[in-house]
This record gives structure tokens, C-alpha cells and sequence, in this order.
């Protein structure tokens, strides 16, 4: 197999190793005896012996069948011909990828620093690592990196969207304007040949850029070396939508190379840890780094459990689907339960305090050794879990929270670092790590009560959130005792005040519940005010994870309003944030009162804006993601239309897609006229005024409701503040400078911009 | 994972559900004196979830009956503190 190294002075290297992975097979002696012959004369290329190993779920060791593959390319396809002729035998390590299984093997990991003992045929003789995966500081190996995109790189071209092509590198940003496409790709190769970058950052590379030059390569038979290994294709997945917690999720087709890698932002679950942090989650989980920007967290816990398993013996069940077990109706009503949520005292509150458990289900796990194997444990009847009662073993400790502790630790070692940070740079480098982890974490929550994953069982989440009901009781109970009112709890954070209590009250009072609870809590910080603010649908109730608050030093910390809500127009989420930084410094009801006048200022300013037409429409984009086919809607809402309207421009729109429109006209007649499409927005469409003004207003209210301003009463200063006056003139839209992390600086950060005309006999080497 | 049963911030949701359209013939003023009722159940969402009570109406009833008696209770407190002030008051013009 081939193996890619970088050295010191940013040499690529391209290595050979051996490698004989193995997949088990499990059943009945003559199964297997049936499954050996059949390997035999079908002339695969296996070797096949009898072994023993652990199964955790059966809690006993298992005689099964071990098929050493000889040559690791085959791997997948022989697991998939004999499990197609023997689907009624079980299959364990059968669906690792040969890259983790190399990983496992030699306990390395990507971008890992090795020493590397070479022969003359360029095959690995010795390859080894001091470096580890729970390093806390760690060397990245000097990368040189190409961005590509088409320029305007936000905007969609499976939706229409048409632009030169924008090549990035050394600092210099070449734009090759498409006269002659042949031109183009030759153009693409010879930046490829000149520069030979270790990793290609594009925007929509994976699903438009790529797969276009690749078919014109092949057209105009100009070879396009985009896989630095020539031996090798580039991998290509197709497009697929499935469900996952609830929501439709749309994937869109992938290219992964083979010496380098192909990074494609517009598809990648980078979440708000970035490319960095997912270094950190390549580092972690032993995937690839291609693999790992293009997988969900989900499947990156469940490969460190994998890689827990192996270097145990484990075996790892394939295809698994372990059911829940049979209950009475009381203890189905006893245990199927998630965490507490006590809602929120709506108004403005001074002086809170907010105690956080960290992480705290997985916490729960790696504390009280919940894992599949360790519920309903034989050897420990007098172990419970509070409230359902489960047994839990005490003598074996769990592959989950083997698997968790480090991580954990890891994580709070990060936390403590970042509180400790002196520059802005190095607390957002920390921020993004324990970013990474938490998503990494709270993931490992969800495959616990998952049938289908690997190391799911239901009854282990349902232990997890009866310890974290009990935890939050206890919490509570501490709280009251020491005369704290509790304002809001919710699973695992209570916001608490009492009067004229001190930080270092407070932290004492943390340690209190941390000794009582066997978890550790923090004091996430004390608030100069909390807004907890009401549902829209009932004023007098309030509503979990909606609300706004100020700490001492102006920092805000935003849950649940529009401002966070990913399909806000930035217009909107600008403008809140506006106000928020402003009502952020005051610190008593009064100094609140005393900026309102400037609050509708603001408010006056950004109307005025909107009806003198002055809001660039991308600034006003809604972006919708797709919950159905565009055929399969019926009614004519927003989304609908847009989504028809681009599906009669002939462009496909899967489920789960994400469109992006600004709103036209609301009320017109003609359905189409209603709302367009970005892509598809020239300068003959302006936007709705009313209706945009209507939407900010209503955004107004939100931070404005804890003064007790409602939209009644802005729409009816506004009427007498602001009279209508259009003033159209638009103003261009300035994309915001989306932060890489400095290993990826090189994908936003130009200095020269050069267009090139890209014609058939235009001269090179000339920019 | 897909839970079995509802939620509580569910069975909270259906239980205001039905009422929906008795709430949409009421008069305003009542029909805000309702809403308010219905607050009263969410804000006890937590301890109605930790019950498992087979029948939730009658932890519903109860957090509304809370409530109302939450709200008597500061308004005794409220009448109690003004007694005392206006006696304090009549002793002073008594002096």
C-alpha cells in the first residue's frame, strides 16, 4: 500500500508498506467450515485460520473464523462477496478502512511526526512515533496549500451560478477568465505541475469544480494531475440525502485524492471548530483528514471506540442492530426520560451566575462506567443506576469510558489553558480545540442510545440521563439550601442568583456540588444581566435555551434568537448583534433605560437604509434548507417557490439542499414574482421594504422586549420619526472574512490578483 | 436514538393543543387568563417530567392550582406589607 510523508523541509514523500488486515467471521463450526471451503474455491486471496475473541456484548470469548486479506485493496470487496453468499453469519472488523487499519497497526495517526526507516525500493522497513494523540501542543507538518473557487465563491454554481475560475496560491490569486475551455484546463495543470500543493482548499470543489475539469480533461484529453499519485484515480462518491435526528441532510459528491488532499469548505461538517480543529479530530479519531472534514462527529467517536476495541482484542460487531429490551408500561415511563429542563423566569435578571457540569453525560459515562457492556451486569446486582434501577458493573471498566477519559481530560486541560490565554490568537487556537472535542463528546451521547452503532445499547443512554437527573436534583438541592434561587436549569447548566454573592462564593459553592455529585461543574461566569425572554406563541411562559446575557467585560453570549439561527439574512443577525453590543454595556436597569434612545437610533438608521433600497441583496439572503424534493411541495410558500424555480431552470435539487433567495415581493399575485432565487438575482429585482421591515422590527423586539418595547410601539415611533423618503441606490455587498485558522491562512489571504484570458494561444508564464 | 414516549414539554404542547379552539372563542381578557394557566404547566415541566405520572392531567392541574396559589400568596404577602405600613402610618398620626 501507499504511504504519503512529508519531511521537515516539506518534502513530499511516496512510500510503500505491507499491510494484511483481517476481518472475523462468526457462526457455527460447520458455517464456517461451509464459509472456509467456499473462500478456497473461489480462489480469494485470504488466508483463513480458526481464532478466539472477546465478544462484549455476549460477555464471553468466541470461536470464529479469521480471514487475513494478502492484498489490502481487496479488502472491502472480499468482506462484501462473502457476506452477500453467507448473510446469515455475523461479521466483525469487517468495515475498518485500510487506511485506519495501518493507523491501528503501527499506533500512528494523521499528520503524525514519525521516524522512518526506508530501503532502496522506497518500502518502509521501520515507521514509528513519539508523537501522541493526547499531546496537548503539537507540531503541523509545513503544508503548501491551492484554493480554488469560482469567483463570488458564496454563490452556488449547481444553482446557476457562472464565474471565472479563481486560483490562490503564494499569495497571489490568478482569475482565468473561460474563453476557451481547453485553455482553462491547461492552464489548471500547468498551476498544478508548478506549484504542487500539499492540500486544495475549493469552495464547491466536490460537487461542481472538480467533476467539470475532469470531464473536460477527459474531452480534450489533457491529463489534469490533480491525484499527486499518477497510478491512482481520484475517489468519487455520489450524492445522498438521508435523515439524520430529525432533519434531512444533503451530501453532495465527493473527490478525494491520493497524495494530497481535496478539501471542499461547501462540504465539509467543519461545524465552528474549522479546519483546524479538525486537525485536532483527524488526530483523535485516526481517520483521514479528507475523510474526517466529510463524516459528521457521530462517526468520528465511533472510530476511537473502534480504534479502543481493536488494541483490546474486541471484536467489532458490523452491521450491527442491537434492540431494545423488552419493559413493563412503569418502567418504560420510568426510564425513557431525557434530561431536566426547568424553564427560565422570563424578564431581565442582575447578577447571575451560570454553573455549567462539563461535558456532562460523557462525564457521566467515563464516572459511573456506563457503557453497553457494563448495564445490566451479572457480577454487581447491587450497583444501581438512581431511579431505573439498572445494575452496572464496578469490576470491568466500559470500552466507552475507556474511550472517553482521555478525551475528557484532554478537553479540560484545553479549557484551562484557554482561560489562561493571554492573546486573542492563541484563545480562539484553544477555543477551536475544545470546540472540536465538544462536538466529538456530544455525539458520543447519541450513538450510546443508537441500535444500529457499533457500541449502542438503549438502556446505557437511558442510565446516562437518569445519573444526569439525578446530578441536576442534587445541584438544585445545594443551590436552595445555600438560599440561591434557581432562574433556569436545563440538563446539565443552572442559572443562579442570590444577591450580593461573590465570584469566590460562588466557585466555592461549585466545589460544594462538584464533591456531592462526583462531577466536575464550573462557573461558566457571573452575568451583569440575563434577558430570558417569553415564547412568542404564550407572553407568560417562557422558553428553554432563548435568551441573551452580558458578563462584566461586555461579552455576550446569545442563545436561540435569529441571530444564531443559520437561514437569518445578515442584515438582520448585523443589526442584533448591533443592539446587543450596545444594550451589553449597560450594568443596572437604569443605565438600560439610558440607551434606549440610541437603540432607536440604530433602529432608525437600518430602516431608513432598507427603504431607501440601500441593503445590498445578499445581506437580505434567506437560506432554506430543502426538507422534500421541489415537485413533492404543495403549498406556495417561499421556500417552495424558489425551490420550483430553480427546478424549472433546469438545475436538481435533492432533499436537504440549501437554497438561498431574497424576498421580492410578497404579496404579488404571481407566485414566482414573490421571491428569488441569488443566483439568479439581477439588477432589474430590488427587494420587498415592507416585508424586510416588517422582519427587522420583529428582530428589534426580541432584544428590545426586556425594555418592554414591542413592534406596536417601534412601528408607531418610526411613523412619526421617519417619514418615507426612497433614496435608491444600492451599495455593493462585502463578503465577512471567514477565519481559516493559520494553517489554512493561504485560502482567504491575497495579496495580488491577476486575470488571466485564458485563450488557446495565449502566452504563459507572462503574469 | 428516537425516544418512545413524548416529552413532557410535548404532552405540555398537545395538552394546549386541544384547548386551541376553545382559547380562540374566548374574549380576550379570558382568553389571556387561560394562557396564563398554561404557563403555569410549563413552568413546572421539569418536576412533571421527573414524575412519569401515567396520567399527566393531574400534574398539570396541579402546577396550575400551584400557581394560582403562588399568586395568593404574594398578594397576601403584598396586602400584608401595606397593613403594616398603613398601621405604622396611623401610630406615627396617633403620636
Amino acid at each position: 500500500m501507499s504511504v504519503w510523508l512529508i519531511d521537515d523541509d516539506g518534502v513530499a514523500h511516496h512510500l510503500r508498506d505491507h499491510l494484511r488486515p483481517s476481518f472475523f467471521v462468526g457462526g457455527s463450526v460447520a458455517e464456517l467450515r461451509r464459509v472456509c471451503e467456499w473462500i478456497t474455491r473461489a480462489h480469494l486471496p485470504a488466508r483463513l485460520t480458526r481464532a478466539e475473541r472477546y465478544d462484549i456484548f455476549a460477555h464471553r470469548n468466541l470461536v470464529v473464523l479469521q480471514v487475513q486479506v494478502q492484498i489490502p485493496g481487496q479488502f472491502s470487496m472480499i468482506v462484501q462477496r462473502i457476506a452477500s453468499t453467507f448473510p446469515a453469519l455475523d461479521f466483525y472488523n469487517a468495515d475498518i478502512s485500510i487506511a485506519q487499519f495501518y493507523f491501528f497497526e503501527h499506533n500512528l495517526f494523521p499528520l503524525a511526526y514519525c521516524d522512518v526507516l526506508v530501503d532502496d525500493t522506497r518500502a518502509i522497513v521501520e515507521i514509528a512515533t513519539d508523537d501522541s494523540r493526547w499531546a496537548l501542543e503539537y507540531r503541523i507538518p509545513p503544508l503548501r496549500g491551492m484554493f480554488i473557487q469560482l469567483e463570488g465563491g458564496a454563490l452556488n454554481p449547481n444553482h446557476g451560478h457562472r464565474a471565472p475560475l479563481e486560483i490562490t496560491y503564494d499569495d497571489r490569486t490568478y482569475v482565468i477568465e473561460h474563453h476557451d475551455r481547453r485553455a482553462v484546463i491547461e492552464r489548471v495543470r500547468d498551476y498544478l505541475l508548478r506549484f504542487d500543493p500539499d492540500v486544495i482548499v475549493s469552495r464547491w470543489g466536490d460537487s461542481f469544480i472538480l467533476p467539470q475539469l475532469f470531464d473536460e480533461a477527459r474531452r480534450y484529453r489533457v491529463p489534469l494531475p490533480f491525484n499527486r499519485d499518477p497510478q491512482c484515480k481520484p475517489v468519487t462518491r455520489p450524492a445522498r440525502s438521508y435523515f439524520s435526528y430529525g432533519r434531512i441532510i444533503h451530501k453532495t459528491m465527493s473527490h478525494t485524492l491520493f497524495g494530497r488532499w481535496h478539501i471542499d469548505l461547501e462540504n465539509s461538517s467543519l461545524l465552528d471548530y474549522g479546519l483546524d480543529g479538525a486537525v485536532e479530530v483527524a488526530r483523535l479519531t485516526q481517520q483521514p483528514m479528507q475523510q474526517t472534514v466529510r463524516v459528521s462527529t457521530g462517526t468520528g467517536i465511533s472510530a476511537m471506540q473502534v480504534s479502543t476495541a481493536y488494541h483490546k482484542g474486541y471484536l467489532i460487531p458490523f452491521h450491527k442492530s442491537e434492540p431494545e429490551e423488552f419493559k413493563s408500561a412503569s418502567a418504560l415511563l420510568t426510564s425513557d426520560k431525557g434530561g431536566l429542563t426547568y424553564q427560565p423566569i422570563v424578564g431581565l435578571h442582575f447578577d447571575v451566575a451560570e454553573l455549567d457540569f462539563a461535558s456532562m453525560y460523557p462525564a457521566i459515562m467515563a464516572r459511573f462506567n456506563v457503557s453497553p457492556e457494563t448495564i445490566h451486569c451479572r457480577c454487581c446486582p447491587n450497583s444501581r443506576v438512581p431511579e431505573i434501577g439498572y445494575s452496572i458493573c464496578r469490576r470491568e471498566r466500559g470500552l466507552v469510558p475507556e474511550t472517553l477519559a482521555p478525551l475528557i481530560e484532554k478537553r479540560l486541560a484545553y479549557k484551562r489553558r484557554l482561560k489562561q490565554a493571554m492573546s486573542e490568537q492563541q484563545k480562539e487556537f484553544y477555543r477551536r480545540r475544545t470546540s472540536a472535542h465538544k462536538w466529538l463528546l456530544v455525539t458520543c451521547f447519541g450513538y450510546l442510545g443508537y441500535k444500529n452503532a457499533r457500541f449502542g445499547k438503549i438502556e446505557a443512554h437511558e442510565a446516562v440521563t437518569a445519573y444526569g437527573r439525578e446530578v441536576l436534583l442534587r445541584a438544585k438541592d445545594i443551590v436552595e439550601a445555600r438560599g440561591f434561587r434557581v432562574l433556569h436549569a436545563l440538563t446539565d447548566s443552572l442559572w443562579i442568583r442570590k444577591k450580593g454573592t461573590t465570584e469566590a462564593e460562588y466557585e466555592r459553592l461549585a466545589e460544594e456540588i462538584a464533591r456531592a455529585t462526583n462531577l466536575p461543574i464550573e462557573l461558566e461566569g457571573i452575568y451583569k444581566w440575563v434577558a430570558f425572554l417569553p415564547s412568542r406563541v404564550n407572553p407568560h411562559a417562557g422558553v428553554p435555551n432563548r435568551y441573551f446575557g452580558a458578563l462584566p467585560d461586555g461579552e455576550l453570549k446569545i442563545r436561540g434568537i435569529e441571530a444564531r439561527r443559520g437561514d437569518t439574512p445578515e442584515f438582520i443577525k448585523n443589526a442584533q448583534l448591533e443592539l446587543l453590543a450596545e444594550i451589553a454595556q449597560a450594568s443596572t436597569r437604569a443605565e438600560f433605560a439610558a440607551r434606549l434612545p440610541r437603540c432607536l437610533e440604530m433602529v432608525a438608521a437600518r430602516v431608513d437604509a432598507l427603504r431607501a433600497g440601500q441593503v445590498p441583496l445578499q445581506d437580505l439572503a434567506f437560506t432554506y434548507r430543502l426538507s422534500r424534493e421541489p415537485r413533492e411541495y404543495a403549498t406556495n410558500t417561499l421556500n417552495a417557490i424558489v425551490a420550483r424555480e430553480l427546478a424549472g431552470r433546469g438545475i436538481k435539487l435533492d432533499a436537504g439542499e440549501s437554497i438561498r433567495y431574497v424576498v421580492t415581493d410578497y404579496k404579488a399575485a404571481v407566485p414566482s414574482d414573490r421571491a428569488r432565487s441569488t443566483e439568479f438575482l439581477d439588477g432589474s429585482w430590488s427587494y420587498d421594504v415592507e416585508r424586510y421591515t416588517e422582519i427587522f422590527l420583529r428582530a428589534v423586539e426580541t432584544i428590545l422586549t426586556p425594555l418592554g418595547v414591542n413592534v406596536k410601539m417601534l412601528q408607531d415611533w418610526l411613523a412619526k420619526e421617519l417619514p418615507v423618503q426612497p433614496l435608491p441606490a444600492r451599495i455593493e455587498h462585502t463578503p465577512a472574512r471567514e477565519y481559516l485558522g493559520p494553517l489554512f491562512e493561504f485560502a482567504i489571504h491575497r495579496q495580488t490578483v491577476s486575470r488571466i484570458a485564458a485563450y488557446p494561444q495565449s502566452p504563459r508564464g507572462g503574469e | 436514538m428516537g425516544r418512545t414516549l413524548p416529552t413532557s414539554t410535548q404532552l405540555i404542547r398537545e395538552f394546549e393543543e386541544t384547548w386551541r379552539p376553545y382559547l380562540r372563542a374566548l374574549r380576550k381578557e379570558d382568553r389571556d387568563v387561560v394562557l396564563q394557566l398554561f404557563a403555569m404547566i410549563r413552568a413546572q415541566s421539569a418536576p412533571i417530567a421527573y414524575t412519569s405520572h401515567p396520567d399527566p392531567f393531574q400534574l398539570f392541574a396541579l402546577a396550575m392550582l400551584g400557581g394560582i396559589l403562588k399568586k395568593v400568596i404574594h398578594l397576601e404577602q403584598v396586602v400584608g406589607t401595606l397593613n403594616t405600613n398603613q398601621a405604622n402610618w396611623s401610630d406615627e398620626c396617633d403620636d
